[in-house]
């Protein structure tokens, strides 16, 4: 009985393994044909108009040009498993390798932003949800609409001149590694995580707001007040956790809108993530890179959302017995 | 030890009312009653009474920020509606306690059985963890359910409707209260549950010595069970009795037309059951005429401009005992008046309110013809 929440919960987790595996392959294959959808020739557009003849011969023999496109598509995923997402024609350098590199920045960054507008939200959330209609509920209601619709490039550069560039408390621009000097590297990862999290601020809380009004209106609620528990305890027990459910929701959804900001929030702060790499690479035609970015980005975003559904059955036990 | 005397609860002239954008909604309007320990009171009425208000203006639970509650609602010498925060969360949960109509939606669905006693436990006994353990098993096995070791590690959805009421009474009696409110506890039970629920209910009741407010829409539910009834009508009180005397000699046209609802094995095949016409108003402003007149078959002019206030019955054996029979109506049933005005609107053919006699059926106005 004691692991009936862990084994129900991942025997519900196994048993979308299945569906998980076939929407990663499609992903596989659409990214796989972005290259081939191009108009033209891959090779040529590949190796820019001022390529000799013999260079673009080499690359077509090297593509497998000349080969069906199933084929091509089965080496190129079997390469991919491996970890081989082949080799940048404009640096030189193994597109795995470059990735590798980049991605603890995007990740930290991503998870630092989101780790701050949870709590920010949840808090926000559960105060306005509490006190709703309020003065600090109406407050907050207007106040995140106005975040929403504060586009994040424009926040960065409001961080930048209040807290760079007039108080002078943190970097502009620039990466410090976490392995070199941890408080650079928090001082260079705040501003952007801010930039990138505040958006994401208005819409966690907009979500988890209105559940939990929801909620707090249940008998579940006047029951557990009239057991004489505190505040603090309905708020957070038998008020928060049920619901949570449209929030985790949500923030699988955010995360591609996160990956998708860090795009810009890297460019304008100069961080030297994957978003960056991403930016550079379109800049400069690497579209093997970009294959390779598209794939793992791709990748990432749908074991993220494949996590936090799995999270509801953890949240929720009525969802693992299948009651809802 | 207490005496069986004891006023256990006093409850004067409350009213809850809220602010909604058509004006104050009264829901509950100058409400008194006391109830002694060991007693169980009904309260009666249809959906929209005020019945459920009432019990949760009792213990100050009316959720709502438009809320407003006032009166005086003295339990054990103190009065709820006046005591800091703190001294309410001692009470509630404490030495008075509340169960509600479904415990799907009042239990909590993410949290198993044995969390949701245990808080209880903890927050008002400080019981350590074992003792919670111990006295969660004994409170699950004493409301009759069984395996009840197991079923602490349970969520609400895992246990079968009768059960999941059980655990409901359990966490609702885990502290030991004075004073149970049961709001419809057996409304979403089958019948055969139903009685067994309320079997429960009253023995756990005279085992504790604890008073009950039995809060039911279905005369059914409290008759033999109550000791005495409130029926209440738009947020008023229009009779309060013993019971025995309610069901033999209700003085009040809407008592009697809830009596008359009720369908009884004794009736013939296929006799139309009485229905009160209508349905209960929405009191906004607070009440100028008697709320049921326009539902009424004795309606008399007198009735659409004039509050009639509780009286007591003049026929109570003890006139001196405030928890006598009492009734607020001009022209109650048993009353000359009250015949005169009901047998003068049925050759009239409508109420003073205009309702047509045809609408309360062959038998639906109080008086064989």
């Amino acid at each position: 009985m004691g692991n009936d929440l862990v084994s129900g919960a991942l025997s519900r987790t196994i048993r979308r393994v299945p569906r998980l595996a076939l929407t990663l392959l499609a992903v596989s294959f659409l990214t796989f044909m972005l290259t081939n959808l191009l108009p033209g020739d891959p090779a040529l557009t590949l190796l820019g108009e001022n390529a000799s003849d013999e260079q673009i011969e080499a690359l077509r023999l090297d593509l497998r040009l000349d080969e069906p496109l199933l084929a091509r598509y089965v080496q190129w995923l079997g390469d991919a498993f491996t970890g081989d997402l082949g080799t940048s024609y404009r640096t030189g350098q193994p597109v795995t390798e470059a990735i590798v590199e980049r991605l603890p920045v995007t990740v930290e960054l991503g998870l630092v932003s989101l780790a701050m507008s949870l709590v920010v939200s949840i808090l926000l959330a559960v105060w306005s949800a509490y006190r709703a209609g309020g003065v600090v509920d109406r407050f907050l209601t207007t106040a995140s609409f106005g975040l929403m619709a504060v586009p994040n490039f424009l926040l960065a550069l409001l961080l930048v001149i209040v807290f760079a560039v007039r108080l002078g408390w943190l970097p502009a621009t620039g990466w410090v590694r976490f392995s070199e000097d941890p408080i650079g590297n928090m001082k260079s990862v705040i501003l952007p995580a801010i930039a990138l999290g505040a958006n994401e601020v208005a819409v966690f809380m907009r979500v988890l707001r209105s559940d939990m009004v929801t909620t707090l209106r249940q008998d579940s609620i006047t029951m557990a007040r009239s057991k004489g528990l505190s505040t603090r305890r309905i708020l957070l027990f038998h008020a928060f956790r049920p619901s949570s459910l449209s929030l985790v929701t949500i923030v699988g959804v955010q995360v591609g809108a996160i990956i998708g900001g860090s795009v810009i929030i890297e460019t304008m702060f100069a961080l030297p993530g994957v978003g960056r790499l991403l930016v550079d690479s379109i800049a400069e035609r690497d579209l093997i890179t970009v294959q390779g970015l598209a794939l793992v980005i791709g990748v990432s975003v749908i074991l993220v959302n494949f996590l936090t559904d799995s999270l509801y059955s953890f949240i929720d036990p009525r969802i693992r017995d299948g009651d809802r | 030890m207490t005496s069986p005397d004891e006023l256990l609860l006093e409850v004067v002239d409350v009213t809850t009312s809220f602010d909604t954008d058509l004006g104050r909604l009264v829901a509950v309007d100058g409400v008194s009653f006391r109830l002694h320990r060991g007693e169980t009171l009904g309260v009666v009425g249809e959906s929209g009474s005020g019945k459920s208000v009432l019990a949760r203006s009792v213990l100050r639970l009316v959720g709502d920020r438009n809320a407003q509650v006032t009166g005086r609602v003295v339990l054990r010498g103190s009065d709820v509606l006046k005591m800091p925060d703190r001294e309410l969360r001692r009470l509630r949960g404490g030495s008075a306690a509340m169960i509600f109509q479904d415990p799907m939606t009042a239990l909590n669905g993410t949290m198993r059985i044995g969390s949701q006693l245990s808080e209880s436990l903890r927050e008002h006994l400080g019981l350590r963890r074992r003792q919670q353990r111990d006295a969660s098993i004994e409170l699950l096995r004493s409301v009759g359910i069984p395996d009840a070791e197991r079923q602490l590690r349970s969520y609400p959805h895992q246990l079968s409707g009768g059960m999941r009421q059980r655990a409901m009474i359990a966490i609702a009696l885990a502290c030991g209260p004075d004073l149970l409110i049961a709001d419809e506890p057996t409304t979403a039970l089958d019948v055969t549950m139903q009685r067994q629920v309320l079997d429960l209910l009253d023995r756990q009741r005279a085992e504790r010595s604890m008073s009950m407010m039995l809060i039911t829409h279905d005369l059914g539910v409290v008759a033999g069970r109550a000791d005495s009834i409130m029926v209440m009508y738009a947020g008023r009180i229009v009779e309060r009795a013993p019971a025995r005397r309610l069901f033999t000699a209700p003085r009040h046209p809407y008592t009697d037309g809830l009596l008359r609802s009720i369908p009884r094995l004794s009736d013939e095949p296929g006799r139309e059951l009485a229905t009160i016409p209508g349905s209960p108003p929405i009191v906004i402003g607070g009440s100028t005429a008697c709320s049921f007149a326009p539902r009424c078959p004795r309606a008399q002019a007198r009735c659409l401009n004039e509050l009639p206030l509780l009286v007591e019955d003049a026929r109570t054996d003890s006139p001196s005992s405030s928890d006598g029979h009492a009734y607020a109506c001009f022209y109650p049933l048993g009353t000359e008046s009250g015949d005169a005005a009901l047998l003068g609107n049925r050759r009239a053919g409508s109420t003073a309110a205009g309702l047509p006699m045809a609408a309360f059926g062959p038998t639906g106005d109080g008086v064989p013809t």
